[in-house]
């Protein structure tokens, strides 16, 4: 079977959906709760500590072209099992991405819309749709959601837009923070979610037909600042929009929408933004099923890569389905426990990883040149 | 309890109603795959229809990675 592969277009569209997907739901409510008026500064810290790891993917990348997969690339830097350590550690936090990601989108149904439907029917069929999209393969799902990105990106905006009327610039102010501890506990929320996620785009890079490099990192670098100016910017009209009261509203874009009211033509468009929340969502868990999928089937050297999507499939319905006990289980887990285990276990990795390919080569060359 | 059953069910009915013709062409090697997949889905199913308290992947990672988060973010709210 051909290996499929993308544009580097597709790529940054890929980044775009995944950055902004559930994030641009889930994350100006605990980031105004934690740091306030201050949040949009700590997102833009955030930013940056992505945009270092984007830096260590795109340096991996340059020595990766060629590759048949990311696991063959670290195999050939670290050795077989450390190979197998650092595959195992992006599998187990994929395995608690995705099926948060659905959990996320069942609860928002469930809290918002639909409250006396089960769960389940929410879970299986927003994980059913995603294994069907990873089963049409990367460059169906890719081209998909080039569109879809933009979709979302377009409502997003035009929700922040049309709400102009209600923002009060005094909710930003004192523009200077009395403590730095509130900004710095914002940050480690959004460096891990969602962010420092963008390490699991590794795995995607060896798939990404790029025949000039400079395009490629271009295109990766453009997305990541779009991304992270939309997120900023929705963190910045949740606070102009509620002020203090930002982080109490837990669907904040989705209650900014229903705050809407122009001339009574246009008012009560929170249907629009629910439909592309759940969008945003259903776009990232596909983009992490594909890679968890492409992780498992390597590890277990399955022949056909598709066999093991609706395995996986399952597994993540049951897991969204049993790994929250209440909302409080769901808020530690999620802005406490995964920011951690994305900062300090995973990027870690991508650091140490990109080291290992730095030192590899570099003594390649020194032999090389000797 | 049923109605979950049933789910469960219609899931596994849905997915080998797909994958049927891909299960029948599988080498030794991808049913030794799939079969390790199965395990942990077995576990988690067991939890979900019979809405059982027991161990779950979260708590595992809750265990290794929740008290140095906890204390960060206790750090940081200044309560350590």
């Amino acid at each position: 079977m051909n290996k499929e592969t993308i544009s580097a277009g597709q790529l940054a569209a890929l980044i775009i959906s995944t950055v902004v997907g559930s994030g641009i739901v889930y994350i100006p409510n605990p980031l105004t709760a934690i740091a306030r008026q201050h949040a949009w500064m700590s997102m833009i810290a955030a930013y940056l500590f992505g945009w270092a790891v984007l830096c260590c993917l795109v340096y991996m990348h340059r020595h990766m072209r060629g590759e048949a997969s990311f696991f063959s690339h670290i195999r050939k830097m670290v050795g077989r099992p450390l190979a197998a350590a650092a595959a195992l550690i992006l599998i187990c936090l994929l395995l608690f991405a995705v099926p948060a990601i659905v959990a996320g989108i069942a609860n928002f149904f469930t809290s918002v819309m639909m409250k006396e439907t089960p769960a389940y029917v929410f879970s299986s069929t927003s994980l059913i749709v995603c294994a069907l999209t990873v089963r049409a393969g990367l460059e169906v799902m890719a081209r998909m959601f080039v569109l879809l990105a933009g979709i979302m990106l377009a409502v997003s905006l035009a929700v922040l837009l049309l709400a102009t009327p209600g923002y009060h610039l005094e909710y930003l102010l004192p523009l200077a923070p009395q403590s730095v501890k509130p900004l710095l506990h914002a940050f480690l929320v959004a460096a891990g979610f969602p962010f420092g996620e963008v390490l699991l785009f590794c795995v995607l890079l060896p798939y990404v037909n790029a025949a000039k490099p400079g395009s490629l990192v271009r295109k990766l670098f453009g997305s990541f600042a779009i991304a992270g100016a939309m997120m900023t910017v929705s963190v910045l009209c949740t606070i102009l929009a509620f002020g203090p009261a930002a982080g109490s509203f837990q669907y904040s874009l989705y209650r900014l929408a229903s705050e809407i009211q122009i001339a009574e033509i246009i008012q009560r468009i929170e249907s629009v933004i629910g439909i592309t929340m759940i969008l945003g969502s259903y776009m990232k868990a596909t983009v992490y099923l594909y890679i968890l999928n492409i992780l498992v089937a390597e590890c277990l050297g399955l022949s056909d890569k598709r066999l093991s999507v609706f395995p996986l499939m399952l597994i993540c319905i049951f897991l969204s389905l049993t790994m929250f006990d209440n909302p409080a289980d769901f808020y530690t887990q999620v802005y406490v426990i995964w920011p951690f285990m994305v900062v300090a276990v995973g990027c870690s990795l991508i650091l140490a990883l990109t080291l290992a390919t730095w030192v590899k080569y570099r003594n390649a060359e020194k032999e090389g040149g000797a | 309890m049923a109605e979950r059953l049933a789910v469960v069910l219609l899931l596994f009915a849905l997915a080998a109603g797909i994958q049927r013709g891909e299960l029948r062409r599988m080498s030794a090697r991808d049913k030794f795959g799939l079969a390790a997949l199965m395990v942990p889905m077995a576990y988690l199913i067991v939890i979900f229809v019979l809405q059982a308290d027991w161990p779950n992947w979260p708590d595992l990672l809750r265990l290794v990675f929740g008290p140095p988060s906890e204390r960060i973010v206790g750090m940081l709210k200044g309560a350590v």
